[in-house]
């Protein structure tokens, strides 16, 4: 089962108490009726009406009081005793239709289903400038791929909501995450994460479920490349050297056509 | 010293280093222009005129020759400092050469409208390279 967020704790619990002063309500009112309680109350009240001064006024509402709370306390206990079971069902029932229908968690569920549904897809792990950026590129494609993105960012999940972007909430390197977004069935994955470590073990899962699947990967330093090949990247692109590089070329293109 | 013609590389981080390795294999002359006390002694070790100081003021910019160099490569990571050095390179050579580096997209036109001829961004540099893998293996 899936673990329920804070919303659904909370409406658990309002759930079971609303539950239980009702259920404690009903009981009183059904004990009033099958008792004849009501029969009982008449009387006493009748009494103090027609006799108010007699001795025997008092015993007799005493006595029936006496009475009545003993035995209502006793079925009382019996009933909720009984409905404890019942009454935490119902309310993990209510949570889990409250935090099923809240708008964000739809959007979620909807998303999971569009990965599960997806095969030869692009899975992006990260969502940043760079995958923006690409994201961008690839959605205004000739042939528009089909894209899910792995995001842990609550805020970046929301935007992409927005923009129709299909998104599993978990972290990149996280082989549940990887699951959910149906990496087993993926033409190619891409990690973009500004972290060599996270982006280094995602490739590894990700090769794990997969064995034809493409591997793309950012990193930051040159030495992380051999290591991101030998565990099995197809890919590996360093923006802060390309950036070098094509400044390095601009400039020697252009003082070359200059001399 | 005196520079004629060369190239000046505003900070060695990974984007300096690269362009500097770029321009050498071109044999183009450089001078760099960096803070960080330890690279500028790498950088003399290595035979590479270097000059410790800030790339955005003036007195660096003309210690490094600029009214006689032919081109700026500025590559500091921070967009503000960048555009600092842009202006300021443009204010002592109009005629020069200016390319740099953007972080952050909203900085590129920023750049350009300050007078840098070429702006590149590390992130639009890494996401053709990797859409253009993409699109090959679609």
């Amino acid at each position: 089962m899936e673990r329920l967020s804070e919303s659904s704790w909370n409406v658990i619990i309002s759930s079971i108490i609303i539950s239980t002063v009702l259920i404690a309500l009903s009981i009183v009112v059904l004990y009033l009726i099958t008792n004849n309680a009501y029969l009982d109350a008449y009387y006493i009240i009748d009494t103090f009406f027609n006799a108010p001064n007699s001795a025997a006024t008092w015993d007799l509402a005493q006595l029936a009081l006496t009475y009545h709370f003993q035995k209502f306390a006793t079925v009382l206990s019996i009933v909720i005793i009984d409905n404890i079971g019942k009454l935490l069902v119902v309310s993990f029932i209510i949570a889990a239709v409250v935090d099923m229908v809240s708008f964000a968690n739809l959007e979620k569920y909807i998303s999971r289903v569009h990965a599960k549904r997806m095969k030869g897809h692009i899975i992006i792990c990260g969502y940043n400038e760079l995958s923006k950026r690409l994201i961008g590129e690839l959605l205004g494609a000739k042939k528009k791929p089909k894209i899910v993105v792995i995001e842990s960012n609550e805020e970046v999940i929301v935007d992409l909501h927005h923009r129709h972007i299909p998104v599993i909430e978990g972290g990149c390197s996280s082989m549940r995450s990887l699951k959910l977004a149906s990496a087993d069935k993926a033409k190619m994955i891409i990690f973009v994460k500004q972290n060599d470590a996270e982006n280094l073990i995602g490739a590894v899962e990700a090769r794990k479920l997969n064995k034809e699947i493409k591997i793309l990967v950012r990193g930051t330093k040159e030495e992380v490349m051999t290591k991101m090949y030998r565990a099995g990247v197809d890919m590996c692109v360093l923006p802060e050297y390309l950036a070098g590089i094509s400044i390095g070329e601009y400039i020697a293109k252009h003082l070359g056509v200059q001399r | 010293m005196e520079f004629k013609d060369h190239v000046i590389v505003c900070g060695y981080g990974i984007v300096g280093e690269r362009i500097v390795d770029i321009l050498l294999e071109h044999k183009i002359n450089v001078v760099v222009i960096e803070m960080d006390h330890k690279k500028v002694e790498l950088l003399k070790e290595r035979g590479i005129p270097a000059i410790e100081g800030d790339a955005t003021t003036s007195k660096a910019l003309k210690e490094a020759g600029i009214t006689g160099a032919k081109a700026i490569a500025i590559a500091m990571d921070d967009d503000a400092k960048n555009l600092f050095a842009v202006i300021t390179a443009k204010s002592l050579n109009e005629n020069i050469l200016i390319a740099t580096r953007a972080n952050e997209e909203l900085f590129e036109t920023k750049l350009a409208d300050a007078g840098a001829k070429f702006v590149a961004t590390p992130n639009k540099s890494a996401s053709d390279e990797l859409f253009n893998e993409i699109v090959k293996g679609l």
